[in-house]
């Protein structure tokens, strides 16, 4: 299929551009031997590494090994890099999904209320919670959490992935954004689709308000969101750094970041591509999407 | 109307939420405002205990860098000895003084100028029952300096030709020339059971069940995560006090503490020294240690410019207060150095030496003397995230510099191009970095970097070098210490650094541990530890 060749120049593309950036970013042997090593030892471990060999010559054998899913071993931990990468996923997907769903769960009913009462307090109350979801920085957000509700309260632990309890303050530090991102939007969504003719023709006809309002408001209104939320949560799979290190959630954001610092290229490489993937294939089902949602919509 | 409600409500709820987490830039004296939340300093009332239940005898530790793999002749990092130094043991240890002590060799002499002899324990058994022997000495050796496994600490034991067995409990060890700093470097080898080694096949298999001598067996490890030790009943000194450690991956700082404070963890490491006094506040126990790395801004001492005159490197000396430093970034933990890399305990360490008082008046005198009167504009290269509170040290080394007359100008660098440009040579003209020692080290090898024939090095000049060469060329310890005491006090008035702090180790103890004394090298005596009922 024609989106099959787009994907597959998307994924060589994205794989072209990791590979020379991080080679363009320093030298990785200097940062795996340790300050004593002597010249000869550290040009011994570029040569093992094949650091050595001409650039097109590694490019080439990379793109190769990709394809069949190899890309080496992470420097660090001498272990498969896809392997530590595929440990992370499951972590990573649960998070991700977590936040999604408590920011969908919260943010859409708000804003479908806030755009039917619009103008009064509880629209007022929206507005301002999505604002505060968008504009604290994660960072900061996730540890206020750990303050109030681990240290003083008590009521969850503070960091780590051990329960399920340990997954409810990095979902909430986590979602907030998206919260309010998808908050706002279903709101100026529906605003926009309660203005429409057919929404008069629809009470016209006599149909109960709720009916209006879910049946057939919120299905027009449904398309951007689900667009959003499909990218929010596609990007939220690329790995929440920040959260994952604040809570120590052994996640594929945390490991790729770490790749950086350790210059671990095939961490690094197998990671990103990874979300790529992911990225890809988000889209894909999304695009899916559409055409039951909007039936005025059709692919070739 | 409704814009104004709005803008009402989250100004509201954001100075709400402010107020009620006034903890995060860890106002180092005042507790977190309370929000009207009933509890917040809670000093003695503590989770999961009071008068219920006996506290479990385990200890959870929170730590911010994991071992990389538990085969112990991979990772040489600091932080990775708190689990090694728990699962195995050395020939020898070192104190903090930096006087070698009996470990599991329990004597040694040196028989000519390249043969050591050690007599080894008897009876010492492995967690599997494997003895240790002079068989498992010689595997480790030979394992650590086989070039083809690419031991990090095959460089401490580097002059070591061969290990010869001479009887189950007797090790000679031949060295290439007289190899006096061999006794130390041995500090560092963990021993392996050889056979259990080789039946393994390889690291990752050896490092999933990992098997040495010390009072704590292995029980589980999630990579990056947590590993978890069980006392062993078998080990040599007595079964340990404390039947369970777990050390929690912890890479930030604030999760880290807040799980001290929660009562999650027992003990942690690396508690940020501007947080100890809060820490203490809520009822720990603060224990620090120094850690055996400097943080300086190097001076390269041998460009052209006012760096190659010695008055102008010794007046940026005496232009910075140092004591102001430890205090204001580091809780008055630090240790201000005294012109020398090492700190005392390291064999070579010249107790006589003193560090430069605080004098901006005799640093503008040396200025003038020197020619320069109306001081200089310089580039000033530091490091961000690197070392700890490595970037506010350099805006304050650049505000003491501005005092008297030097405009230092601050580039910051991120951690690989500062990497390439150390190893390169280019850091500076005034660069900072931290250098790393330990009293299990001798201070050759951290002087040694400042010979004029080194890559990193800022210095060049011919006494220092003689000085430091009649010090490696003798046997005679009394000699070899002398020679680098003198090299030490030749350095601190050469000042090709401006001499800075020595970083410290704060830990964060639950009142219910007694006895964790944590060492320069992240490890403690766990014989000494007791959860208290």
């Amino acid at each position: 299929m024609h989106r099959l060749l787009d994907m597959l120049v998307v994924l060589v593309g994205v794989a072209t551009v990791v590979f020379f950036t991080m080679r363009l970013s320093g030298d990785p042997v200097l940062l795996l031997v340790t300050e004593s090593a002597t010249p000869q030892e550290i040009d011994h471990l570029r040569d093992l590494l094949g650091f050595n060999d001409p650039m097109w010559l590694q490019y080439f054998r990379f793109l190769a090994q990709a394809a069949v899913g190899n890309f080496g071993e992470s420097l660090r931990f001498q272990v498969p890099a896809v392997q530590l990468v595929m440990e992370t996923v499951p972590f990573t997907a649960l998070l991700a999904t977590a936040a999604v769903l408590f920011s969908v769960v919260c943010a859409v009913p708000l804003g479908v209320m806030a755009a039917v009462k619009r103008g009064t307090v509880l629209d007022a109350l929206t507005t301002s919670l999505s604002l505060l979801g968008l504009s604290m920085p994660v960072f900061w957000l996730g540890m206020m959490l750990i303050i109030v509700f681990a240290v003083q309260l008590k009521w969850l632990p503070t960091s780590g992935s051990e329960t399920l309890a340990h997954l409810i303050l990095p979902t909430v530090a986590l979602g907030a954004y998206s919260m309010g991102r998808i908050a706002r939007l279903t709101r100026s969504s529906m605003l926009e689709v309660l203005r429409q003719e057919y929404v008069n023709t629809a009470r016209a006809k006599g149909l109960a308000e709720r009916v209006v309002i879910f049946r057939h408001a919120m299905r027009n209104a449904a398309i951007p969101i689900v667009t959003i939320v499909g990218l929010e949560f596609g990007t939220l799979l690329g790995g929440a750094v920040v959260t994952e290190t604040v809570f120590a959630w052994p996640g594929l954001g945390r490991l790729i970041v770490q790749g950086i610092s350790y210059r671990d290229y095939p961490i690094v490489q197998s990671g990103v591509f990874y979300i790529s993937v992911i990225f890809v294939f988000i889209n894909m089902a999304l695009d899916m999407l559409y055409t039951t949602l909007d039936p005025r919509v059709r692919y070739q | 109307m409704k814009r104004l409600l709005a803008t009402l409500l989250t100004a509201g709820l954001v100075l709400g939420l402010a107020a009620c987490g006034g903890g995060k830039k860890t106002e180092p004296t005042s507790p977190p405002a309370n929000d009207g939340s009933a509890n917040t300093q809670q000093p003695s009332t503590t989770p999961n205990q009071a008068d219920g239940p006996a506290r479990p005898n385990k200890l959870d530790i929170g730590i911010g860098a994991m071992p990389r793999t538990l085969d112990p002749f991979f990772d040489s990092s600091s932080t990775a000895n708190a689990a090694y130094s728990l699962l195995f043991e050395t020939l020898v240890s070192v104190d903090e003084d930096g006087s070698p002590q009996p470990m599991l060799a329990k004597s040694w002499e040196v028989v000519d100028d390249t043969i050591w002899e050690f007599k080894l324990l008897e009876g010492v058994k492995f967690h599997n029952g494997e003895p240790f022997d002079a068989e498992s000495v010689k595997f480790s050796i030979e394992f650590t300096l086989n070039p083809d496994n690419k031991a990090p600490w095959a460089a401490r034991i580097r002059d070591v030709q061969e290990v010869k067995v001479i009887d189950p409990y007797t090790v000679r060890f031949i060295t290439a020339k007289p190899f006096p700093a061999l006794i130390k470097g041995l500090s560092q080898i963990w021993m392996v059971p050889a056979k259990y080694y080789q039946e393994k096949g390889s690291s990752q298999a050896f490092s999933d069940a990992p098997v040495g001598t010390g009072p704590y067996k292995f029980v589980e490890w999630k990579q990056d995560d947590h590993v978890t030790l069980a006392a062993w009943d078998g080990h040599r000194g007595g079964k340990p006090p404390v039947e369970k450690i777990t050390f929690h991956h912890r890479p930030e700082a604030s999760p880290r503490v807040a799980g001290l404070s929660a009562g999650e963890f027992d003990v942690v490491f690396d508690v940020p020294p501007d947080q100890a006094t809060h820490v203490k506040g809520q009822g720990m126990q603060i224990v620090s240690a120094l850690l055996g790395q400097n943080i300086t801004i190097n001076v390269r001492s041998f460009i052209e410019g006012p760096l190659q005159d010695k008055r102008v490197r010794q007046a940026l000396n005496y232009a910075v207060d140092k004591e102001a430093i430890s205090q204001e970034l580091y809780a008055g933990f630090a240790r201000v150095l005294d012109g020398q890399i090492v700190g005392p305990g390291a064999f070579g360490y010249n107790p006589q030496l003193k560090p430069y008082e605080y004098n901006p008046e005799k640093a503008k005198q040396l200025l003038v003397e020197a020619g320069y009167p109306n001081g200089f504009p310089i580039r000033l290269e530091v490091t961000q995230g690197r070392y700890p509170k490595d970037k506010e040290v350099g805006e304050l080394v650049q505000a003491y510099l501005l005092a008297v007359g030097i405009q230092a100008e601050i580039e910051v660098l991120e951690s690989s191009v500062f990497l390439q440009k150390l190893y390169d040579g280019t850091l500076g003209p005034l660069g900072m970095s931290g250098w790393m020692w330990m009293p299990a080290m001798d201070a050759e090898l951290p002087m040694s970097y400042f010979l004029s024939g080194s890559a990193l090095t800022f210095l060049k000049d011919q006494n220092y070098d003689n000085t430091f060469a009649a010090a490696t060329a003798s046997m005679d310890q009394q000699r070899r210490e002398q020679k680098l005491q003198e090299a030490a006090a030749l350095f601190r008035d050469e000042a090709p650094q401006i001499f800075l702090v020595q970083l410290p180790l704060v830990v964060g103890v639950q009142p219910w541990v007694k006895g964790f004394e944590p060492r320069s090298n992240y490890t403690f005596d766990p014989m000494k530890v007791q959860v208290s009922q």
